[in-house]
C-alpha cells in the first residue's frame, strides 16, 4: 500500500461510519425479522405480524396433546402392571435378593462352576467340530481313490485312505462322547445355578417387561416435555437433523396428480397440520377401566381442528382399513394442492354456508365455534376450555372465519380445491364407477340411480355412468371366449369398445366388459295417441309437476327465460302435442270382455304388491320411512323406491280403462322397453285394477285451461325456424308449402334415410340400372336377383313416400305448420333423448357432455347476471335449481329466442341436486393407471352385475336385498303377508344359500302363482327377463352368499330307518300344522282357512326338494331360523335328547338331517309310504312373536 | 364486485371521472408528448426545487387520495404493481434531478462558467472511500428495503400455473409490458422479435454513432436539445408510458380500462380495426367509384392468398404461384407500401436537408443512415398508436407473409 497524502473528502467520513453502523443494524435486524417470519409460526404483536409457518403451531398443540396422551398411557400402564401384580413381584425379587446375599458365595462357585464347564465345553465343541470336518475329509478322499482304482479295494492306496478315514471315525466318536459328556456338565452346573437363582431370574424378567411398557412412555414424555430438548432440536438451521417439530409427508407413489404436463407422485403434507389424523378413540372397555381408575382419556373425535382424527377410520386412513393413509395418502381423495404447506393455498375449500357463532380465543388469536349454551354444551366444544360471554360472539360463515384466522382467500388457479365434506364422496366415482352400494359412498349411488332415472345421462354424455369392468388379455383369450367367460353378451361389448364384428385381441389389451346398459328413461311415445288425448298432453307438457309430483319429466315451459311470453309457449305446446299425434301410431284397444269393479280394483292395488313401486296419494311423497324399517333404507330412499313408477293418482285424466287394460294385461306390448312387469293378472282382476285406476281424476287437471295457440304467433315461430335455413323472402313463402319438409316425418326410419341422403333413390337406380344392363349382356341370375331385390326396395320406398305425401296432402294447413314447428322443437328441446318419437331415431342428444364437467374450469362457466359465489358447484347447483336462470335479464335485449337456454327445470329437493351434484362434480379428467384403478375380480363383476340389475328392476321395491329396500312393507301389508327376504339382514340370510340355482332360475323367468306361499296376496311379477338376465341375478345371488355354483344335488340318505325317523320327527313336531303338505296346512284344506289365520301358514313342503338347499337347511334353517330371518314364525327346537330322547339315540345333528332328507322326498315319489296316524295333538311349541 | 363505491363526495367522483377521462389512450398518449415538449421548452421554469417537490405531492395526493377507491386501491396496491407505482416516483425524481442540473449548467455556460461538475470535482473522482464506501452503504439500505417488503408481501410463491385456467388479464412482467403493449399495435413477429432486437442494437449503437463530446461528464441539455429530447422522447413518452398503460389500464381481455374504473371480465369493445388497402381499395375507391363511376375503382379489395414457395428442392410450381399472390399482394396493399417506401426510404433525405441537417453534416453516411433508420422505426409506434386511435389502422401493409 502507497502512502498517501491526506486528500480532501466528498463526504464526512466519521459520519458515514455512523451511518455504515446504523444500516449494519438494521439490515442485521432486518435479516433476524425474516428468519423469525420463515421459521416460526408465532404471531409478533409489536409488528402485527404473523410468522410463516402456521403448521408449527399446530404441531405444538399436537405435541401437548400427546404429551397429555403419554402421562395419562404411562399413568394407565403402572396401574395394568400393578394389577398385574408388579409391586408383589418386585416385593419377591427383593426378598429374594435379601435371601440370596446370604449365599453369596455359594452363587460365586457356582458361577464359577457354569463358567469354567462353559469354557470345557467350548473347547471340547471345537476340537469335536474340526475332527469331524476332518473325518468327512478322509471319507470323502477314500471314496475317490476307490472310484480311481475302480473300486478295488486291495490297491494300497485306497486301503491306505481307507485305514485313514477309519481311524479318524474311531476318534470323532470319541470325541463326541467327551462332548456329550462336557455338555451334560455345563447343563448340570447351569441347573445348580437356576435352581439358587431361578426365581430371581424370573422375576426379574416379568418385572421388566411390565417396566419396559412404562419406560417407554416416560422416557417419550420426558423428551416431549424437556424444553431444552425441544429448543435444542428444534432450533432454525440444526433443526433439519432431528427436529420433532418438522415437515412432513406421505408419498403416495401408486396415487399421481397432474401438474400441468407432467404427471407427479402425490405428495402429501397435510398430516404436518392434520397429525392426530390416524390416532384411534379409546375402546369402549378402555374407557370405562379408565373412568374407573380415574385416569384421564384424550378422544381424538373430539379435538378441534386440525387435531381431530378421521371421522372414518375403518374405511380411510387405518392400516387395516381398505385405504390406508400410507399407500393411498389424503388428497387422492381429498383434493388440494397436496405439497402445500400453506392453509390457504392447500386449497381448502369452506363448506357450511349458513352463519354459525364464533368466538375469539385470546390465547391462540384464532376465532372458534362458541358452545351453543352452558347446558347443551355438546361434544365438538367441551375439549374447548373458553370463557364464553354472551358479548364477544360473532355469528360468521365458516369462509369469513378462516379468512381471519388463515387469511383464506380462494385459490382460483388450483386445479383440484380441495373438495367440502359435503360432497367429498365425489371423489370415490374415480375408482370405483363400476360398483354399486359402497360403503360410505351412499351420497354417490343415490345420485347416480337419481341421474339414471331423471335421464340426465341420456342428453348429456356421462362416460362414468357407463358401468363396466376392465379386462386385461392376457396370452391364450380370444374374443369368444371372452364374452362366454364373463358371461355378456358379445354385441354389448363390441358396442361399448367400439370394436368391429370381427375382434381380435392383443396380449395386454384392455377390454371394457359392461356391467349393465342404460336404457332410455322416458316411455315411447310410438303409439302414444291410443293412449291419452292431445288436452291432456297439452297441460302435460306445461308443467309435468302440476299432474304428478314425483315426476321425472322436466318442465320446459313457464321458466325464467319464459314465463314472460305465456302465447309462444302456448303455440310451442300446441305443436308439440299436434306432432306427437300427427306421427303416432293409432291402436285401437277393445273394450275388456268383462266388467270392473273398482272396489275389488282398489283392494288388488293394494295387495298384489303395486306400492311397491308405485304411489297413489300424492300426500303419500312426503311419507317418512316407518321406524320399523329404517334399518333397510332412509327416507329418500324410500320415496325413491316408490317413485320407480309414476303416482298414480289422477292416472284416469290422462288414460282412459281400455289402454290400461291392455296395458295392464302385457305392458311390453304398448312400450318394449318398459320396466313394468306383467303381473299375470286375470280378465277380471285386469278389468278391476283398470276401472279402478280409471276413476282416479286429477280434478286440478280436467278443469285447467290452456290459453289458445294462436295463429299469428305460430306464423312467426314457423318463419323463425325457416329462416335459419332460408333467407327471409324465401322462407315467408315457404310456409305456404311446408309438405317437401315434413314428408320425412311419416314415412319409417329406413326410409327416413332417403330423406336424409337425397341423392339415394337416384343413385340406386342408376345401380339398378346398371344391374339390369349387365343381366342383360351377362345372363348371370346372381345378378338378376341382386337387382330384383333392389328394384322392390326402390318400389318399396316409392311407395312409402307416396303414402307419406298423401298423408300430409290431406292435412290442414295449421297442422302442417304445427308438425313442422313441433318437430323443430322436438329437436331444439332434445325430447327423443328420453323418449321413443317417430322420425328422430337417428337424432342425437342435444346436451353437453358432463364426463369432466368435475374438472372444468370456473372462467368456462357462464354465470348470467345471477349474483351467486362464483364457483364450479354454486353454479351446478344453480343450474339444477333454476336451469333457465341466467338468462335472466338478458331475454329480448340480447337473446335471440332461439339462443335461450332449453335446459329443463327438475322437480328436485336440495337434497337430491346436492347428490347429483356429488356425482357430477366427481367426473373429471383424471386418468388413472391400471394401479390406481379398482379393478373387479370376475366374481365381483358378477355381484355388482347383479346388484345394478337389482336396483333397475325395483327388485328392493318388494324385497330386502343387502340389507336394503322393501319399501313394499311400509304400505300396510300385514306382516307373514309381506314378500320374503332375500339376503343380507343383519345375520346373514343369503338366498343364493337357501334355493337352487336351476329352480331360482325358473323362478326369476317365469314365477307361478301360489306355489309356495298360495296364501300370499303379493305377486311376484314376470319381468321378460332372458336367460341371460335371470342368469345374472342368479348368479348374483350364489356369489354374494358365496354357495356353491354351480349347484350339486345333494346325497340323500335313503335308508328306510333314517326316513321313518324323519318322518317321525316330522308328525312329533307338528311342521304339517303350518307347513302346507298335500295341500293342506292347519289340518284344513287350503281354502277352507279364515283369512285371518293365512299369515299363520308356512312354506309348501311339497315344493322343497325342487326349491331347497340341503346344506342349509340342515346347516342353518333348522339350527338358528330366527338368526336367519329375523321375525320368522319357524320355532327353534331344541333337537336331540330334550325333544326326542329315543329317536336315532337323542342325537340332535342326526335328528336334523333325518327330518331335512325326510322333508326332501315330500313331493317326490320316493316318499315313505306309510303315513303313521297322527297322535292327538298337543300344545303346539311355542312360537316366538314377529317383530314387529 | 368491486362496482365503484359511492359515497366519497362529489369533488371526488368529479376527480374520478376526470382521472379516467384523461387515462383515454389518445389524450394521455398527446399530454404527455405535450407535457413532455412544454416542459422542455420552459425547462428554466419548470425545473427547481419548488417545482421537484410540487410534482411528486401531486403524484403522491393523486394516489393516496384515488386509494379511496376499492377499484384503485386493488390495482395499485397489488404486489406485482407495487414497483411500478415506485418507479412513477423514480421517474420524476430522476428526470428532474438530471433536467435542474442541466439547466443550472447552462446558465452557467451562457454565463461563461464551466459546469458545476467541473468545480466540484476539481478533474478528480474520489474513488475510496468515497464512491465504494457510499455504495457500499446504499447497497445495504436497499438490501433491508427488499427484505423489509418482500415481508411485508409475504414475497410468495404462487399456484402451480394452470394451463387450462389462464389468469384474465394474463400480465408479462412489469419491464416487458412496454413490448407487451407494442404488441397491441405490430405484428406479433415484430412486436416480439424483431423491434425488441432493434431496440437492444440500437442502444449498443449509441456510442458509435454519438460521437459528439458535448455533455460529457456533466449535465447539459442546451448544448443537445435534440438528442436529449428524442432520448426522452423515447423513454418516458413511448417506454414508461406503455409500462404504466399496461400496468394500471389494461385490465380484462386486455381492454381499456380508466384507473378508476371497475374491470368487467364480460366488457366488450368493438375493436373492427381495419389496414389501409381497406381504406384504399373499399372506402376511397368506392367514393372515386360513386363520383365517376369508372369501373376500375369498383373491384373491391383484391384477394390475396398465403402461398409458401418451395424452395428446398425448387419447386416451380410453387414459386411461380407464390410470385402471382406477391403481385396480387403488391396491388392490394400498393398504397402501403408507397408509404412505407416513402417513410423509410424518402424521408431519410429530406430530413436530411430539414430536421437532421446537422447530423448529416456532422456524421459519415453509414452513421446518419443508422440513425435515420433508428429514428424512423422509433417513431412508428407513435405513429401507429395514433392513427390506431384515430382512424383504427391495423397495418399498413397486410399480406400473408409480412405484416407491418
Amino acid at each position: 500500500m502507497r502512502n498517501q497524502p491526506e486528500t480532501l473528502h466528498e463526504y464526512n467520513i466519521p459520519r458515514l461510519h455512523w451511518w455504515f453502523l446504523l444500516s449494519g443494524f438494521v439490515f442485521l435486524l432486518s435479516l433476524v425479522l425474516m428468519i423469525w417470519v420463515d421459521y416460526s409460526g408465532g404471531y409478533a404483536p409489536w409488528l402485527a405480524l404473523h410468522g410463516d409457518r402456521e403448521w408449527k403451531n399446530y404441531q405444538h398443540q399436537f405435541y401437548t396433546l400427546d404429551m397429555k396422551r403419554l402421562a395419562d398411557d404411562a399413568k394407565a400402564a403402572e396401574v395394568k402392571a400393578n394389577e398385574a401384580g408388579l409391586a408383589r413381584m418386585q416385593d419377591d425379587l427383593e426378598k429374594t435378593n435379601g435371601e440370596l446375599s446370604g449365599k453369596k458365595a455359594e452363587e460365586t462357585k457356582l458361577q464359577a462352576a457354569v463358567d469354567q464347564a462353559r469354557v470345557e465345553d467350548d473347547l471340547i465343541t471345537r476340537q469335536f467340530t474340526m475332527e469331524k470336518a476332518m473325518r468327512d475329509q478322509d471319507r470323502s478322499l477314500y471314496e475317490e481313490a476307490l472310484e480311481r482304482d475302480n473300486m478295488n479295494t486291495d490297491v494300497p492306496e485306497v486301503r491306505e485312505s481307507k485305514n485313514k478315514a477309519e481311524k479318524q471315525n474311531d476318534f470323532v466318536s470319541k470325541l463326541d462322547l467327551l462332548k456329550q459328556q462336557a455338555d451334560a456338565k455345563l447343563q448340570a452346573t447351569k441347573d445348580n445355578q437356576t435352581v439358587l437363582m431361578g426365581h430371581e431370574v424370573e422375576l426379574q424378567h416379568n418385572i421388566k417387561r411390565l417396566d419396559d411398557g412404562i419406560k417407554l412412555l416416560t422416557t417419550r414424555y420426558k423428551q416431549l416435555d424437556s424444553s431444552l430438548v425441544q429448543g435444542v432440536v428444534n432450533a432454525p438451521v440444526i433443526e433439519f437433523a432431528a427436529g420433532t417439530i418438522k415437515v412432513e409427508q406421505i408419498i403416495a407413489d401408486k396415487h399421481h396428480t397432474d401438474v400441468n404436463f407432467a404427471t407427479v407422485p402425490r405428495v402429501d403434507r397435510c398430516i404436518m397440520c392434520h397429525k392426530g389424523i390416524d390416532r384411534k378413540d379409546p375402546t369402549p372397555e378402555d374407557r370405562d377401566w379408565r373412568a374407573k381408575h380415574k385416569i384421564e382419556v384424550i378422544e381424538w373425535s373430539r379435538q378441534p381442528q386440525p387435531l381431530r382424527n378421521h371421522p372414518q377410520m375403518d374405511l380411510f386412513v387405518g392400516d387395516t382399513s381398505p385405504h390406508p393413509a400410507t399407500t393411498y395418502g389424503c388428497t387422492v381423495c381429498h383434493w388440494g394442492w397436496d405439497r402445500e404447506t400453506t392453509f390457504s393455498r392447500s386449497g381448502h375449500t369452506p363448506e357450511a354456508e349458513e352463519k354459525q357463532p364464533y368466538i375469539l380465543d385470546a390465547s391462540t388469536k384464532q376465532w372458534v365455534k362458541a358452545p351453543k349454551s352452558e347446558d347443551d354444551e355438546d361434544d365438538d366444544t367441551k375439549a374447548q376450555k373458553v370463557v364464553v360471554s354472551k358479548t364477544n360472539v360473532v355469528e360468521m360463515t365458516q369462509k369469513e372465519v378462516w379468512q381471519k384466522n388463515h387469511n383464506w382467500e380462494e385459490e382460483e388457479f388450483l386445479m383440484q380445491p380441495m373438495r367440502s365434506a359435503k360432497y367429498v364422496q365425489a371423489s370415490c366415482l374415480k375408482c370405483h364407477n363400476a360398483q354399486t352400494n359402497l360403503k360410505g359412498g351412499e351420497k354417490l349411488d343415490h345420485g347416480r340411480r337419481l341421474i339414471e332415472q331423471l335421464g340426465c345421462w341420456s342428453c348429456h354424455k356421462m362416460k362414468q355412468m357407463e358401468t363396466y369392468t376392465t379386462h386385461h388379455v392376457a396370452a391364450g383369450e380370444d374374443f369368444e371366449g371372452l364374452c362366454k367367460f364373463y358371461d355378456v353378451n358379445a354385441d354389448d361389448v363390441r358396442r361399448l369398445n367400439g370394436f368391429p364384428q370381427e375382434v381380435s385381441l392383443t396380449i395386454g389389451q384392455e377390454v371394457n366388459i359392461p356391467i349393465r346398459t342404460l336404457r332410455k328413461p322416458g316411455p315411447s311415445l310410438y303409439k302414444v295417441a291410443s293412449k291419452t288425448n292431445k288436452e291432456w298432453m297439452r297441460k302435460w307438457l306445461d308443467n309435468p309437476v302440476a299432474f304428478r309430483p314425483n315426476t321425472y319429466m322436466p318442465r320446459f315451459w313457464g321458466l325464467d327465460n319464459n314465463a314472460g311470453t305465456p302465447d309462444r309457449n302456448a303455440v310451442e305446446i300446441n305443436a308439440i302435442a299436434e306432432y306427437l299425434f300427427a306421427v303416432s301410431d293409432q291402436p285401437k284397444y277393445p273394450v275388456p270382455p268383462v266388467q270392473g269393479d273398482a272396489e275389488n280394483g282398489k283392494k288388488l292395488v293394494g295387495q298384489l304388491g303395486c306400492m311397491g313401486c308405485h304411489v297413489i296419494d300424492e300426500k303419500l311423497m312426503d311419507v317418512k320411512v316407518p321406524a320399523s324399517l329404517k334399518q333397510y333404507m332412509d327416507d329418500w330412499q324410500y320415496r325413491r323406491l316408490r317413485s320407480q313408477g309414476p303416482q298414480l293418482a289422477g292416472v284416469g285424466s290422462k288414460a282412459g280403462g281400455n289402454w290400461l287394460y291392455a296395458w295392464l294385461k302385457d305392458p311390453k306390448q304398448y312400450h318394449p322397453r318398459t320396466k313394468m312387469p306383467n303381473l299375470r293378472l286375470g280378465d277380471q282382476e285386469a278389468a278391476d285394477v283398470a276401472t279402478y285406476l280409471a276413476g282416479l281424476h286429477n280434478e286440478k287437471t280436467d278443469q285447467e285451461t290452456l290459453p289458445e295457440a294462436k295463429g299469428e304467433l305460430l306464423d312467426k315461430e314457423t318463419i323463425e325456424y325457416l329462416q335459419v335455413t332460408l333467407p327471409m323472402e324465401e322462407a315467408r313463402k315457404k310456409i305456404n308449402n311446408l309438405d317437401d319438409l315434413i314428408e320425412l316425418y311419416f314415412v319409417d326410419e329406413e326410409t327416413m334415410k332417403y330423406y336424409q341422403d337425397p341423392a339415394r333413390l337416384a343413385r340406386e337406380e342408376t345401380q339398378l340400372k346398371a344391374l339390369q344392363k349387365e343381366f342383360e349382356e351377362t345372363f348371370d341370375d346372381a345378378v338378376d336377383r341382386k337387382a330384383k331385390k333392389l328394384a322392390a326396395q326402390i318400389e318399396q320406398v316409392k311407395v312409402k313416400i307416396q303414402a307419406a305425401k298423401q298423408t300430409v296432402a290431406g292435412m290442414q294447413f295449421t297442422d302442417k305448420k304445427n308438425v313442422y314447428l313441433g318437430s323443430k322443437l322436438i329437436f331444439r328441446y332434445g325430447c327423443y333423448a328420453c323418449h321413443d318419437i317417430h322420425g328422430f331415431e337417428t337424432a342425437k342428444p342435444i346436451g353437453t357432455e358432463l364426463s369432466e364437467w368435475g374438472s372444468k374450469p370456473v372462467d368456462k362457466l357462464d354465470f348470467g347476471l345471477v349474483d351467486i359465489e362464483k364457483g364450479r358447484l354454486s353454479w351446478l347447483k344453480q343450474k339444477l335449481h333454476a336451469p333457465r336462470s341466467f338468462d335472466r335479464g338478458r331475454i329480448d335485449v340480447t337473446r335471440m329466442p332461439q339462443e335461450l337456454l332449453r335446459m329443463g327445470k327438475f322437480n328436485l329437493t336440495d337434497e337430491q341436486i346436492d347428490q347429483i351434484v356429488t356425482v357430477v362434480s366427481g367426473m373429471t379428467d383424471e386418468k388413472l393407471t391400471p394401479n390406481e384403478a379398482r379393478q373387479l375380480t370376475p366374481a365381483e363383476f358378477q355381484i355388482e352385475r347383479g346388484r345394478w340389475t337389482v336396483k333397475e328392476l325395483n327388485c328392493i321395491g318388494c324385497h330386502i336385498v343387502e340389507a336394503q329396500g322393501g319399501a313394499v312393507r311400509a304400505t300396510g301389508i300385514a306382516t307373514g303377508m309381506e314378500p320374503p327376504l332375500l339376503s343380507g339382514t343383519p345375520t346373514q340370510l343369503h338366498q343364493g344359500q337357501r334355493t337352487q340355482p336351476d329352480w331360482l332360475f325358473q323362478f326369476i323367468k317365469a314365477p307361478q302363482t301360489g306355489q309356495i306361499r298360495p296364501w300370499l296376496h303379493v305377486r311376484m311379477p314376470t319381468f321378460g327377463l332372458t336367460d341371460g338376465e335371470a342368469n345374472v341375478l342368479v348368479k348374483y345371488f350364489a356369489l354374494q352368499g358365496e354357495a356353491q355354483f354351480p349347484y350339486q344335488s345333494p346325497k340323500i340318505d335313503m335308508t328306510p330307518e333314517h326316513l321313518a325317523a324323519g318322518k317321525q320327527l316330522f308328525e312329533q313336531l307338528k311342521c304339517a300344522l303350518c307347513h302346507i303338505v298335500d295341500g293342506k296346512a292347519l289340518g284344513k284344506p287350503l281354502a277352507e282357512i279364515p283369512e285371518e289365520d293365512l299369515p299363520r301358514l308356512a312354506p309348501n313342503l311339497s315344493q322343497a326338494h325342487l326349491r331347497l338347499q340341503r346344506d342349509w337347511l340342515v346347516n342353518k334353517w333348522l339350527v338358528e331360523p330366527l338368526a336367519q330371518q329375523p321375525g320368522t314364525r319357524m320355532p327353534q327346537f331344541e333337537y336331540g335328547t330334550a325333544i326326542a330322547p329315543n329317536i336315532l339315540g337323542g342325537d340332535g345333528r342326526k335328528q336334523i338331517e333325518a327330518l331335512v332328507d325326510y322333508v326332501l322326498t315330500l313331493g317326490t315319489h320316493e316318499q315313505v309310504a306309510e303315513v303313521v296316524p297322527a297322535p292327538a295333538p298337543v300344545a303346539a311349541p311355542t312360537q316366538p312373536q314377529a317383530q314387529p | 364486485m368491486e362496482h365503484a363505491a359511492a359515497g366519497h363526495g362529489v369533488l371526488f367522483e368529479a376527480f374520478k371521472e376526470v382521472a379516467n377521462i384523461l387515462a383515454t389512450p389518445w389524450l394521455s398518449f398527446s399530454l404527455t408528448t405535450i407535457g413532455l415538449l412544454l416542459m422542455l421548452r420552459f425547462r428554466r421554469y419548470v425545473f427547481n426545487w419548488w417545482i421537484g417537490i410540487l410534482a411528486i405531492a401531486i403524484e403522491s395526493g393523486v394516489i393516496i387520495w384515488g386509494m379511496k377507491d376499492p377499484n384503485f386501491s386493488l390495482i395499485v396496491g397489488k404486489p406485482d404493481n407495487v414497483p411500478i407505482t415506485a418507479m412513477l416516483f423514480i421517474s420524476t425524481f430522476v428526470l428532474w434531478l438530471a433536467m435542474t442540473q442541466a439547466v443550472n449548467n447552462d446558465r452557467r455556460v451562457e454565463q461563461k462558467l464551466p459546469p458545476d461538475e467541473k468545480e466540484t470535482s476539481n478533474q478528480k473522482t474520489w474513488v475510496w472511500p468515497d464512491l465504494l464506501y457510499i455504495e457500499f452503504i446504499a447497497l445495504i439500505i436497499c438490501s433491508i428495503v427488499l427484505i423489509l417488503w418482500a415481508i411485508y408481501l409475504r414475497a410468495p410463491l404462487e399456484q402451480p400455473a394452470n394451463p387450462a385456467a389462464t389468469p384474465n388479464p394474463s400480465k408479462a412482467p412489469w419491464y416487458f409490458l412496454g413490448l407487451q403493449e407494442m404488441l397491441v399495435y405490430y405484428d406479433p413477429w415484430y412486436a416480439g422479435v424483431v423491434l425488441p432486437s432493434i431496440i437492444v442494437v440500437g442502444l449498443m449503437a449509441i456510442p458509435y454513432i454519438d460521437t459528439n463530446p458535448k455533455g460529457g461528464g456533466y449535465f447539459t441539455f442546451a448544448e443537445r436539445k435534440f438528442s436529449i429530447g428524442i432520448f426522452l422522447f423515447g423513454y418516458l413518452a413511448l417506454w414508461v408510458f406503455m409500462i404504466i398503460t399496461g400496468t394500471f389500464l389494461r385490465g380484462p381481455g386486455w381492454n381499456f380500462f380508466g384507473p378508476f374504473e371497475y374491470w368487467d371480465p364480460h366488457k366488450i369493445v368493438a375493436l373492427n380495426n381495419v389496414n389501409l388497402s381497406d381504406y384504399v381499395w373499399v372506402k376511397w375507391f368506392q367514393w372515386i367509384y360513386q363520383k365517376t363511376h369508372i369501373e376500375w375503382f369498383n373491384q373491391g379489395l383484391p384477394q390475396v392468398r398465403n402461398a409458401i414457395p418451395q424452395l428446398l428442392p425448387p419447386d416451380p410450381t410453387s414459386i411461380r404461384l407464390f410470385l402471382v399472390e406477391v403481385g396480387h399482394a403488391i396491388k392490394r396493399e400498393f398504397a402501403g407500401i408507397l408509404f412505407l417506401a416513402f417513410y423509410f426510404l424518402a424521408l431519410p433525405g429530406i430530413l436530411a436537408k430539414t430536421i437532421l441537417k446537422k447530423f448529416y453534416e456532422q456524421l459519415d453516411l453509414a452513421r446518419y443512415s443508422v440513425l435515420v433508420m433508428l429514428f424512423l422505426t422509433m417513431f412508428t409506434l407513435p405513429l401507429k398508436m395514433v392513427l390506431r386511435w384515430t382512424m383504427t389502422l391495423k397495418y399498413f401493409v397486410d399480406t400473408p407473409w409480412i405484416k407491418f
